[in-house]
This record gives C-alpha cells, structure tokens and sequence, in this order.
C-alpha cells in the first residue's frame, strides 16, 4: 500500500514537472501569496513591537495603562503626556525613518546595479555631516547643557536640518550635473558618488580643525551620532509625510524598476527610458535619506542592510520588494531604537552607533548565507 | 506582405561608420538571418530595428510608420529583442523575467490574461519546468531559451535576435532554430536573426542578408545569396560548397585543399 502510494506521488511529481500553462500559474501564484504572508506578518509585528515600545522606558507603563493613554481614557495625565509626547513621537519617526533609509537603499541598489549602493554611497550622508558642521561652525549652534543625560543640545536644530539636507541637495545635483557631461550609467553615478563623499568628508575634517572650541567641536561630533530622540511631533510628520510619498512614488514606479532587472539594453528594449527613471529615482531617494538625516544624524547600515534582509525573503521583484523593504526597515529601527534607549537605562544610547554595530555582523552574515539574490 | 522597409539608413559611432546606406524590405512570416563577419554592422542594424539606436540617415518604416515617430514604449509592443550577451542580470525566477516582457502592455498589474500569456511563451520555449528557479541557475542554453519566451510574450510583429545560437551546443542551435522558425510562420511574424553559422543560417532561414562594411552585400534565398564567390568577397575564406538533397553544406577549405575536393 505505502509502496502504491509512494509510486502514485512519484507520478503525479513527474506529471507536475511536464506541466502546462495552467500548473505554473497556480504555483506562481502561490509562489507571491508567500511573499505576500511575509509582508503582512511583518506589519504585524511593527505594530506589536510599537505597543511594547510605548511601555518601555524609565518611566514603566503596562500595556493596559499604555492601551488607555492611546484611546484618551487614561486617568493619570503624566500617562498621556509620556505615551503621545515623548514615546510616540519617537516610535512614528523610528518606524518611518526606517521606511525612508531602507527604501532609499533598495531603489539605489536597483537603478545603479550595484549591491553596496545605498544612501552613503552617493556621498549623500557625508554631505549632510558637512551641512549640519557648517551650520554649527557658522552659527554658533551648539552648546553644552548639563541638565540631561546628553551632553549637547543644538540651539538651532531647524537651521542645521536645512542646512544638512541643503548640502546634500547640492551633492546630489552635482552628480546628476557630472551624468549631463558623460552618461548616466551606474558606474559614472557611483563613481561621481564616491567622489562628492570624500570631498565632504575632507570637509567635515577641515571644519573640526578651524572649530573654534571644544563646544564647536564636540557639537560637530555629537550631531553625526544618528538619535531619534532628537525629533518632535513637527520633524517626525515631516519625515513620515516624505517617507510615503517616496515610497508611493517608487510603488507607482516599480514596473520600470523589474524591467532595470534586465539589464540596460532589455529595459530599453521594453520601452522604458533608463536614464530618466535612474537619474529621478536618484534624486527621489537622496532627498528623502538627506531629510531623516538632517533631523536625526546618521543612521548608519539601516539602508545597506534591509534590503538585503529583504531581497533574502522576497527575491528581486519590486513589486514585493518595496513593501518588504519599508517593513523590515521600520522594524529594524524601531527594535534598535528601543535596544538603544532601555540597554543602559536611563542613559539613553544614540541609535545610529547601535544600527552600526548590528549592521557590519547582518552584512557579513548575508555575505555567507543570502548571496543567491544579488 | 511587407512588413519593414529599412530605406537607406546610416549609422555611425562617432567617425566610425557602421551602416551604411542600408535598404531592405522584409516581409511577414519570414525567419532573416543576417549574417556577416565581425564589426559587419549586423548588430547595430538589429539595434536600429529595435529603437535602441536611431539612425542618423534614411529611416525605418514598421508597416508604413516611420519607426522613431513611434512612442517607445508602443514600439515594445510591437518589437522584441533577444540580446547577444546577457548583460549581468539581476537574479529572478524565470517566470518572473518571462513576465517582463508584459511590461509595454501592463497599466496596473498584469490581469489573468498577461499571465497565460506568460505561461503559453514559457510552454513554446519548454521552460515551464524551471518556472521558479533563478535564471542564474540555468545553462546557457536554457537561459537563452527564457530571454527568447520574454520577447515572445511581447506578442511583437517583428522578433529581433542577436546571435541567439552562439552560446548553444548543437543540438539546442538546432532546436532553437526550428522553433523560432515555426514561430514566425504559426504568428506570421518577422523574425530577424544575427547569425554566424552559414549552414544552420541556409537550413532554417527564409532569406540571407549578407552585411560587409556596414553595405548590403548581398540579399535573397539562401541558395542565391551563399555562393563560393559571395563568401569569399564577404568573408575571405575559400570553401566548398556540398549539397546534401535540400541542404546546402559550407566548408571552409584551405587554399591547397580546394583542388583535392574539387577533383
């Protein structure tokens, strides 16, 4: 009996094998159902993760406690004022800073084929470091508090954003310039990228020599340390506005991102216009990565990493790629930002430095185990 | 039926000239094989065919309308191309680089029917298979058989191939051949093919175009257009020419050789 049934799978395997249009179909389907699964079970565990957040901290919350702060029906006000103005606010820009750094990285390794491609690559980082140095050295906007764990505070948080991400923009552009003069193939924007980010690194280094104190110097330092705490309700609207409307743009546009897979020649073949699509994605992407860093420092390997940990699960088809992007990207930060600010509780770590001891093991795991997608 | 008219088109890369002065006219349901030696210009037509280049003289006529007046992505749909090297490829399953080809036709998302259509290239091409496997896991030969089902699944009216046989063994030359042939006449389409082997060119093409220096040399049935002297003016080489029944057999010969076979 079990040898009849054995034989009869075999059959039925080898007849699956001959299959025609109708098998492949149901297996393709399934085949993105899956995928499908992975990102809606991710999006759950976001929101799980953002409710366990909101009741971590120095000031310890139950998750019933929290629930009714949320809903308005908390008796206690200092329970509202911790859920919606210190945790929220932390949480929203944790979750969609995630979002805008791991899309930004997934759409620059898609349009420049390239799987080291991610936000510091194109200089876009450094640039930024230059802004925010340029605006303290400048204007004086730093200085030493001693009220809080920190050690300093920015005077002028709004002028060293703009700054930043002014910079970066201008970064951005003379790359998109330099592709007028030859082409804009991947190898010409990488390499213009590199170049456009050691030039600001040298000058990021020239800024700390001429800084004219240790408070100049420090606040320079200090601000590249990527820390969501810095965001209120204003920064983190902003950055979740911008984190959406770059990823429905990239959405809309992700046809012509599965028809880049190709290759340049089979893009063009299939009637896409590469240059247009890369030199716009470019552009799209550095500025919603220039905006997160302006308001929160560098938030290092976040763009690098999740796509890969994505692609490891999803494989290359942007259409599934994007979304589980933006998932895994909220849920990485969001875990870290948590680690970083309950680990040596009340001393409150700055993510960025977390993000990029995690990031350097993920990579060389990926390296070893997930290659098969890149 | 005339289905493109090539009216004298140039092309040049810089100051070097790969076409020149081009005109053919091809018809519907007809496998044209280009052949020609290296540097001949018979990719840069291709490309000029497929809108990846666009000519500097002359024009491209694809049933009567000029070729660059045609938005791109129209002209995917109505043109497919099967490159010669595969360009590094980001890894995909094979059904989904197939479904690339439904791109030109997708407004939001490919509807039940793309997708059959999807299924019905990858069963002509015998992929179906290797459905999810990544393409990078495939032999040459397979692969190229999954770049051939993503044209097809453009439905174009003129399937476009650069050298698709060349890194193929001869077995799978064979089988490819035939099926691009049985393709173009069940969907009465045009296929045109960069190739280099002149036996399996004269075996399974309708018609010959020989390309020397970026000229037409020579254009017709490939009994009229492969000859010892067009070989010879076309490629320098000296060969003997046997005819098996239908089939035409090309060998290259070395000069002191030609007498023994011709004894």
């Amino acid at each position: 009996m079990i040898r009849f049934i054995t034989a009869f799978k075999k059959r039925s395997v080898k007849s699956t094998e001959r299959t025609s249009g109708s098998n492949i179909l149901t297996e393709y389907d399934i085949y993105n159902a899956k995928k499908i699964s992975f990102i809606a079970l991710s999006s759950v565990l976001v929101l799980l993760m953002a409710m366990f957040a909101l009741t971590l901290g120095p000031y310890s919350l139950s998750l019933k406690e929290v629930f009714l702060a949320l809903i308005g029906q908390s008796n206690d006000i200092s329970h509202t004022r911790v859920v919606w103005n210190i945790r929220m606010v932390r949480i929203i820009s944790a979750i969609f800073g995630g979002v805008g750094l791991a899309i930004s990285g997934m759409i620059m390794q898609n349009i420049l084929r390239n799987p080291l491609a991610s936000p510091s690559t194109l200089g876009v980082s450094n640039a930024a470091s230059f802004g925010a140095a340029f605006a303290i050295v400048a204007f004086g906007s730093g200085r030493i508090s001693s009220h809080d764990g920190s050690a300093v505070t920015f005077t002028m948080p709004y002028i060293i954003a703009i700054s930043a991400f002014g910079f970066s923009m201008i970064s951005t552009g003379v790359i998109i310039l330099l592709t007028r003069y030859r082409d804009a193939s991947p190898e010409t924007l990488v390499l213009a990228g590199v170049a456009m980010g050691s030039l600001f690194t040298a000058g990021v280094t020239s800024l700390r020599y001429f800084a004219q104190d240790e408070v100049q110097l420090s606040a320079i330092i200090f601000w590249t340390f990527g820390d969501l705490g810095r965001t209120g309700w204003a920064t983190a609207g902003i950055i979740a506005v911008a984190s959406v409307i770059c990823t429905a743009y990239f959405f809309l546009n992700r046809w012509n991102y599965n028809a880049m897979n190709g290759g340049e020649n089979v893009a063009r073949s299939l009637g896409i216009n590469t240059e247009r699509v890369r030199i716009i994605g470019l552009i799209v992407s550095s500025m919603i990565t220039a905006l997160i860093v302006s308001f929160v420092g560098i938030i290092g390997f976040v763009g690098l990493v999740v796509p890969h940990m994505a692609r490891k699960v999803i494989g290359n088809d942007t259409r599934f790629l994007i979304p589980a992007s933006c998932v895994v990207g909220a849920l990485l930060l969001l875990v870290s930002d948590t680690v970083a600010r309950t680990l040596i509780s009340p001393i409150v770590l700055p993510v960025g430095i977390l993000t990029s001891f995690l990031g350097a093991p993920m990579f060389i795991y990926l390296i070893l185990k997930g290659r098969n997608n890149w | 039926m005339t289905l493109v008219r090539i009216e004298n088109i140039s092309f040049s890369y810089g100051k070097i000239d790969a076409l020149k002065d081009v005109s053919l006219s091809l018809e519907k349901g007809n496998l044209v094989g280009i052949i020609g030696p290296n540097g001949s210009g018979k990719s840069t037509l291709i490309k000029c065919l497929c809108g990846l280049l666009d000519v500097h003289k002359g024009h491209v006529t694809l049933e009567g309308i000029i070729l660059s007046s045609i938005p791109k992505r129209k002209l995917a749909t109505l043109v497919g191309y099967v490159p010669q090297i595969q360009e590094r490829a980001t890894p995909s399953t094979v059904f989904d680089t197939v479904l690339m080809g439904r791109i030109p036709h997708l407004t939001w998302s490919p509807t039940r029917r793309d997708l059959e259509i999807v299924a019905k290239a990858m069963c002509t091409m015998e992929i179906t298979e290797f459905s999810l496997r990544d393409i990078h896991e495939l032999s040459g030969g397979q692969q190229q058989r999954v770049f051939i089902a993503r044209a097809m699944a453009q439905e174009p009216k003129v399937l476009c191939l650069d050298e698709p046989t060349s890194s193929l063994d001869i077995k799978h030359q064979l089988g490819l051949m035939r099926g691009i042939r049985d393709i173009t006449r069940e969907k009465n389409i045009l296929a045109l093919m960069a190739v280099h082997d002149l036996n399996i060119a004269s075996q399974y093409c309708d018609r010959l175009v020989i390309l020397k220096e970026g000229h037409v040399f020579k254009e017709g049935k490939p009994h009229e257009v492969l000859c010892k002297k067009s070989i010879k003016a076309a490629f320098d080489i000296d060969v003997a020419i046997h005819q098996h029944g239908d089939f035409m057999h090309i060998v290259p010969v070395e000069k002191k050789d030609v007498e023994f076979f011709e004894n």
